[in-house]
């Protein structure tokens, strides 16, 4: 039942899955197919190694490049990225802050491109930037999905709001207070408050995470998708991280296991059972399934083959 | 003196209000330091050995704080309950 797809009315479409599984294979194949029919369709690629250049045999990078009618495809490289917001950052320190003082800050700056959370955070900049400009295209397809942990920070509406508001609240309170200690300001508070670059980067970030926010927990906008292999391990990570993404209210409407062998051989046996034990377990869900390809998944043609099978399912 | 058994809060809020005749701008900037200070432990908290989920976004503010780390070291060695007010009010996600 074609009409039916699941793909068809959701903006944003997002893959999980370990290394190896197969998301940016099956994102780039359901870019394809919404693409043929008839939707103006974003492939969002964050993965350098395998990336949709190889698969669709054409240079893409970090800006938008037309695939195909109605597809469009983008690189983005999120280490490159992170490196240029430190950059950007590094750079105006310099411009503000005395040599001395520069030295000092310069460290901690450069650490936090290095701290835990930096990457997870970096990739979330990344996807969150597509958000802003939602109207641009009818569908987003990225292969790769926020981190489990940026998505508890969103999901837990107290965490991140609150903590910005604060901050916010802070930054003005103390804007105020120094206005009223100033004997003589040269400017309206009001026009401080507006102009302040402090409250800039603040009200910027409070957008993104109410944005953010608005669409990833919108079920109706944003799909969730699992990418595993008919395996033993795949099936417990799956299970432990759909579990923990759906305490943080994300749900994963759908499963796509990649890879099926279809010979008769006792791998193949043991897959079967594999296969049976994920539609127990994930009976709720939608799943779809896909042959391991003999040749390998390379150039629009086997693209185009892989997209006609998911979308016929 | 009346002024010091009221909070830097009431103080500043009453002054907005005229009704502090006695308070001096001195007063005031303290209190303006103080709530500067309580934003600089989140962007700085890593000097003060605390860790910072999202040191990865407070970095971004600190060219604009910067010029006024060495004052806010000294304050903070002076005053190290403020630490414990200000993790309260502003606090990590
Ligand atoms: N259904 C399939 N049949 C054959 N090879 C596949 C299939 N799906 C993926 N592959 C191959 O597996 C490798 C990993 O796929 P990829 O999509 O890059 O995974 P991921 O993005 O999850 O790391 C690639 O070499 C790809 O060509
Ligand atoms: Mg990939």
């Amino acid at each position: 039942m074609e009409e039916k797809n699941v793909f068809f009315d959701r903006k944003f479409v997002f893959l999980s899955g370990k290394g190896g599984v197969g998301k940016t294979t099956t994102s780039s194949s359901i870019a394809m197919g919404l693409s043929k029919r008839g939707h103006k369709t974003l492939l969002i690629s964050t993965d350098p190694s395998h990336s949709i250049g190889h698969i669709f045999e054409k240079e893409i990078g970090p800006k938008e490049r037309q695939i195909r009618e109605n597809l469009y495809g983008i690189e983005i490289n999120v280490k490159e990225e992170s490196r240029k917001y430190i950059d950007g950052i590094l750079k105006q320190a310099k411009e503000i802050l005395s040599p001395v003082i520069l030295e000092e800050v310069k460290d901690q700056i450069e650490l936090a491109y290095h701290s835990p959370g930096a990457e997870e955070l970096a990739l979330f900049d990344v996807i969150s930037r597509f958000f802003a400009v939602e109207e641009k295209y009818d569908n987003f397809v990225f292969d790769t999905a926020p981190s489990g942990y940026t998505l508890r920070l969103l999901a837990l509406p107290k965490a991140l709001n609150n903590w910005i508001n604060r901050l916010i609240k802070t930054r003005i309170n103390s804007m105020k207070v120094e206005y009223y200690a100033t004997r003589n300001p040269d400017k309206k508070l009001k026009q401080k408050l507006e102009e302040d670059p402090v409250l800039k980067i603040l009200y910027k970030r409070k957008e993104q995470f109410e944005l953010a926010r608005k669409i990833l927990l919108n079920s109706e906008k944003t799909l969730f998708m699992f990418v595993l292999n008919p395996e033993r391990l795949p099936i417990e990570i799956t299970r432990d991280s759909i579990k923990e993404l759906e305490e943080n209210k994300i749900k994963i409407e759908a499963l796509i296991i990649n890879k099926i062998t279809s010979d008769s051989s006792p791998r193949s046996e043991k897959e079967a059972e594999y296969i049976k034990e994920i539609e127990n377990e994930f009976a709720l869900r939608r799943i779809f399934k896909l042959p391991l390809m003999p040749e390998e998944v390379h150039g629009i043609s086997s693209i185009e083959k892989i997209s006609d099978i998911l979308f016929s399912q | 003196m009346k002024n010091e058994k009221r909070s830097f809060w009431e103080t500043v809020k009453l002054f907005f209000k005229g009704m502090v005749i006695d308070t001096s701008y001195e007063v005031i900037e303290a209190a303006a330091n103080m709530e500067k200070d309580n934003f600089m432990i989140v962007i700085f908290s890593d000097f003060l050995g605390i860790p910072n989920p999202l040191s990865y976004y407070t970095i971004e503010l600190i060219p604009y704080f910067g010029n006024e780390l060495p004052g806010w070291e000294l304050r903070m060695s002076d005053r190290k309950s403020v630490l414990a007010k200000a993790m309260g009010e502003v606090g990590e996600p």
